[in-house]
């Protein structure tokens, strides 16, 4: 069913209606199954050998949920990375592209024309080029890869003549339209300097070591790369602006990115979750000009004033207080962190307030993803997990290298509650996670996730049951404003309840969740309002939309 | 694999007597210094009674206070299997003091002219500490020789091995002590078995030990300590606090104590108590970075926007000097491995002007300029190396290579010994010590040392030594941090 309704000053389209059983059990979770083999989603994954004799064969890569053919289906991007041996010879294929016709996935890398080769990182999907084709950047060790979608489900690498062709060892990226000039932009984290001809390999050095096991070598003591702030020039091309732009990163070893508003002023600042060193906070001085607030924001260490492994990084309100919240994975033996935005860009370490300290401690945490996972309105929080040392098989120290996943149901109190080990069987299965992606690929009007497990096939547990509470989700099409519409915030105002959420590129571990905003509205069946605030910092209200419905908004056009 | 086993079966097999048992082998003895001969039989009446309260002294902010404290808190009484005889006494009344290098000293002329268990076993305890476990581990396998069923043979050997991050052997050794120990060993024992459960992520049973320790010995400061963190980290911060006020009231002085007690009050809602706490802290201990950070976190957090932001920017400031210090010593060391001594002195010194007493720079800039023909300045410099830690070995070898140069064989000689005092393993020492004999016409004396240092270079794992590599470890921030606010190095 399609339908075409016109408001105020604004197209809106509601082309599905859909609502699926009743309004579910307490909990509103079900159950996540595992279903990726079932629906032809089987690459393996190739990231260096068993042993992880260098780090470069330990971080594995990220995935993307995203329509690159515009046919209403999310479609998967699998990154895939090396062996040693094999980049010599020009590396393994950068992608694995699955496009769906909503039920099962056919893979159509190669008539796509994604043929490059190298070793492949994370991925960041925008549409760059404002032609309504959402384009796609690579990270890589090695040279990095911008796609541009051509529109006839092909696209063609032009990293070249963009200009984006950094060739360090680049892991998380993520597009915003810092500027609000229109099109989106790109930041690039960058790891560290890796050769295999001066970096000893397992065994052969003595400072490298975990738990008395001989260990790959790193990060600690390698030599970290800053990262990189690409500015669109609007004409296919983009300039490296990092240093004009007051990105100083000092070398950090960086990880995963995003764009997103912690302040509430309109404009998009960057987060960085940097590995074994402080995470970084650029805040959007709205002239062109970041400037770096994490120690001062109480967001780049933990509450103690340690710097943690950060891998992972993620964004959402979690306790409906208006602000976006950050949520960062660590090392195992460590905890991940929950900094909780209290506005005037000031966060507080509440990862033990939140019931989120002890439980994450054999855990080693990399994709993440604060989404309303049982529609109840409060964001629950996922983490894929996976050690980086094989090593510790064995040791006898609580941490294992393939782990369980950890699903936590937030409690709306400000607590979350772990509930994997309870419901959830196939989360529990033991993997070596890493990148993980977001998005209801069914359009059931639930999320379901993706995970990219290293030297292994994928998994897309599908949620089974989310629905049974209410949610409503929109598409967000930019005209003035870039047209991916990353940046735009959606706030809705349902059942009483405030619910706050940002159209973002890139986030999570090195991946790409479904650009569609998504709220679960629980037993309200009706949203009372809708105001969305585009990228160029313009605003519109909507009313009144039935809840278990995907929406379009687009732009009020130019 | 790293991790050895923990049983006492196996430690025999590792290193029993001959050459391990001193530097007295092989024909080459020190040279008894008078001030190493000074010992005191009179004065020491209390001594530490477990291998961790020895380890500890000199690890911590003040060595003296913390030896004197842990002394007064548990008073020894040996048993006449352990009683130590007057020259391992008079090692501990060096200890006692701070003079690590001269209780070493006295250690290992004790035993030359006698076994001596209990000198093996502070031997290893001093080398635990030093971060030299292999050495330690040596001096314990040849205590446990002589006398296997210790508990303090196997809480040393647990130290060892949770130094080295082999946790699970240290449960081992821990456990194994427990069960030879006497009820007072006993508490420091479950304090260990604690710590090794917080290290394995088993709270639970990390706090079932740590409450034994106290029911042992109520008074037990890092306990209390330990327990009040897991609590914190639990999320309760009321019981949290009622065992850190304890811990407070019974030793001020332990380390980590006041940051985790304004985490505790913060989470308990208290920021008045926690900004008091935590301002304390700093005051005790200028180089307590995490009380710093938690101070301006929390006045933040209180709307005291600008003390907030001013307590984060002097934190940042020391973190910056911190990073830059290490970042500048590294690449010194780097630089002068590839040759380039110019650089490496330029990027040495860069680095001493933000930490003036930063001894592993001191250590290599001495080096740096000996090895440039600047003999006088390398001298001064490793006197000013050696003035902030005198348990570094490299640096008396160097500072008497230095002195050869400039022809003074006396003081060529002493700083030679001294190497030998520290490390006694080193193929080098022995053959600048031959060079020296030689020079002065000692030719057997000469011979003796040369042969030694060749059988230690024939050694299977003998490894060419690297001139800049002795200090070549990435340090610590806490380490460096001390060192640029003028606190105690680390040894």
């Amino acid at each position: 069913m399609r339908r075409v309704v016109h408001g105020l000053g604004f197209t809106l389209i509601v082309f599905l209606l859909w609502k699926q059983g009743s309004v579910g059990a307490e909990t509103g979770f079900s159950t996540f199954h595992d279903i990726a083999r079932d629906i032809g989603i089987t690459v393996m994954n190739i990231h260096g050998g068993a042993d992880k004799d260098y780090i470069i064969e330990a971080n594995g890569n990220g995935a993307a949920f995203f329509d690159y053919n515009n046919d209403g289906n999310l479609d998967v991007l699998i990154v895939n990375g090396s062996t040693l041996d094999r980049y010599k010879d020009g590396g393994d294929p950068l992608v694995a592209l699955y496009r769906s016709d909503g039920e099962q996935f056919t893979d159509v890398t190669a008539n796509a024309g994604l043929r490059t080769k190298g070793w492949g990182m994370g991925v960041c999907v925008a549409d760059y080029d404002n032609d309504g084709n959402p384009d796609f950047y690579i990270t890589a060790f090695g040279r990095d890869a911008l796609f541009h979608n051509n529109g006839a489900g092909t696209f063609t690498d032009v990293t070249a003549t963009a200009r984006v062709s950094d060739t360090r060892w680049s892991t998380g990226c993520a597009f915003g339209d810092y500027d609000r000039d229109g099109d989106v932009d790109l930041y690039v984290a960058n790891y560290l300097a890796f050769s295999e001809n001066t970096i000893r390999p397992r065994g052969r050095n003595n400072l490298c070591r975990y738990m008395g096991a001989d260990v790959f070598c790193g990060p600690i003591g390698l030599t970290g790369e800053p990262d990189i702030l690409y500015r669109n020039n609007g004409n296919g091309t983009f300039t490296d602006v990092t240093s004009a732009a007051g990105i100083r990163d000092p070398n950090y070893y960086g990880f995963g990115v995003l764009f997103n508003d912690f302040d509430n002023d309109g404009w998009p600042d960057i987060y960085v979750a940097n590995d074994s060193q402080p995470n970084l906070l650029f805040q959007n001085k709205r002239n062109g000009t970041f400037e770096e607030v994490g120690l001062l924001s109480g967001s780049a260490l933990s509450e103690s004033g340690r710097a943690q492994s950060g891998m992972g990084v993620t964004a959402g309100d979690y306790d409906g207080n208006g602000y976006l919240d950050i949520f960062v994975t660590n090392f195992a033996g460590d905890t991940n962190t929950l900094y909780r935005n209290v506005g005037n860009m000031l966060f507080v370490d509440s990862t033990v307030a939140a019931g989120l300290g002890e439980i994450a401690l054999p855990h080693l945490g990399w994709g993440t993803s604060l989404s309303d996972l049982n529609n109840d309105g409060w964001l629950d929080l996922f983490v894929a997990n996976g050690h980086v040392y094989p090593q510790v098989e064995g040791l006898n120290i609580g941490q294992r290298y393939l782990q369980r996943k950890e699903l936590y149901r937030n409690l709306g109190n400000g607590k979350f509650l772990e509930i994997a080990r309870d419901v959830f069987p196939d989360l529990l299965g033991a993997k070596g996670a890493r990148g993980s992606a977001v998005g209801d690929f069914d359009n059931d009007g639930d999320l379901d996730i993706l995970a990219v497990n290293i030297n292994d096939r994928p998994s897309l547990y599908r949620n089974e049951g989310g629905n049974r509470n209410h949610w409503i989700s929109f598409r967000l099409e930019g005209t003035r404003s870039n047209r991916s519409a990353i940046g735009a915030r959606v706030e809705i105002e349902a059942g009483g309840r405030k619910q706050i959420s940002e159209v973002r590129s890139g986030g999570n571990y090195i991946s790409h969740d479904d650009m569609r905003i998504h709220f679960g509205l629980g037993e309200t069946a009706r949203v009372d309002r809708v105001r969305v605030r585009w990228p160029n910092g313009s605003t519109e209200e909507l009313s009144g939309f039935d809840a278990d419905r995907f929406i379009v908004v687009r732009e009020k056009g130019k | 694999m790293r991790c050895k086993g923990s049983y006492a079966a196996r430690i025999p097999l590792l290193s029993r007597g001959g050459e391990s048992r001193g530097v007295a082998s092989a024909g080459v003895e020190l040279v008894k210094q008078k001030q190493f001969l000074n010992q005191h039989d009179d004065g020491v009446t209390r001594h530490p009674s477990a291998a961790e309260e020895r380890s500890l002294a000199f690890s911590s902010g003040n060595r003296l206070l913390l030896f004197i404290l842990l002394f007064l808190s548990f008073p020894y009484t040996a048993s006449p299997q352990t009683r130590e005889s007057s020259s391992v006494v008079a090692a501990i009344d060096e200890l006692n003091r701070g003079n690590i290098f001269e209780a070493i000293h006295k250690l290992k002329l004790t035993l030359q002219q006698n076994a001596a268990p209990q000198a093996y076993l502070y031997l290893s305890g001093i080398y635990t500490r030093m971060g030299r476990y292999d050495t330690a581990y040596r001096y314990l396998s040849t205590a446990m020789d002589d006398n296997p069923v210790q508990a303090a043979h196997y809480e040393q050997l647990g130290l060892i091995r949770r130094y080295e991050g082999c946790r699970v052997e240290a449960m081992a050794a821990f456990r194994q002590a427990l069960s030879l120990a006497t009820n007072r060993e006993e508490a420091t024992l479950w304090r260990h078995i604690g710590e090794v459960h917080v290290d394995l992520l088993e709270w639970d049973k990390a706090i079932d030990a740590f409450r034994n320790t106290l029911r042992l010995r109520p008074n037990d400061a890092m306990a209390r300590l330990a327990l009040g963190r897991i609590y914190v980290d639990r999320n309760d911060p009321q019981t949290a606090l009622n065992e850190l006020r304890a811990a407070l009231e019974i030793s001020p002085a332990v380390a980590g104590l006041h940051a985790v007690l304004g985490r505790a009050y913060r989470a308990a809602g208290n920021s008045e108590a926690a900004i008091d706490i935590l301002t304390k802290g700093i005051e005790k201990d200028s180089s307590d970075q995490e009380s710093r950070y938690l101070l301006g976190q929390t006045l933040l957090a209180a709307g005291s926007t600008r003390e907030g932001r001013q307590i984060l920017r002097d934190y940042q400031q020391m973190q910056e000097r911190i990073e830059q210090t290490n970042t500048l010593f590294e690449a010194a060391v780097e630089r002068a491995r590839a040759g380039d001594l110019a650089e490496a002195e330029k990027a040495l010194r860069e680095a001493l002007g933000h930490a003036p007493r930063y001894a592993p720079a001191l250590q290599i800039l001495g080096t740096v300029l000996l090895n440039r023909g600047n003999v006088q300045q390398a001298v001064e410099t490793f006197r000013q190396s050696l003035a902030v830690n005198p348990l570094n070995s490299e640096t008396y070898l160097n500072m008497g290579a230095a002195y050869l140069r400039l022809g003074n064989l006396n003081a060529g000689f002493e700083m030679t010994e001294k190497a030998l005092v520290i490390e006694d393993q080193d193929a080098r020492h022995y053959a600048q010590l031959g060079d020296i004999y030689s020079r002065v016409g000692r030719p057997d004396q000469s011979r003796a040392a040369l042969e030694k240092a060749a059988s230690l270079k024939s050694a299977p794992a003998y490894r060419p030594p690297d001139p800049y590599g002795s200090e070549g470890r990435r340090r610590d921030n806490a380490a460096t941090v001390r060192e640029i606010c003028g606190g105690p190095p680390s040894p």
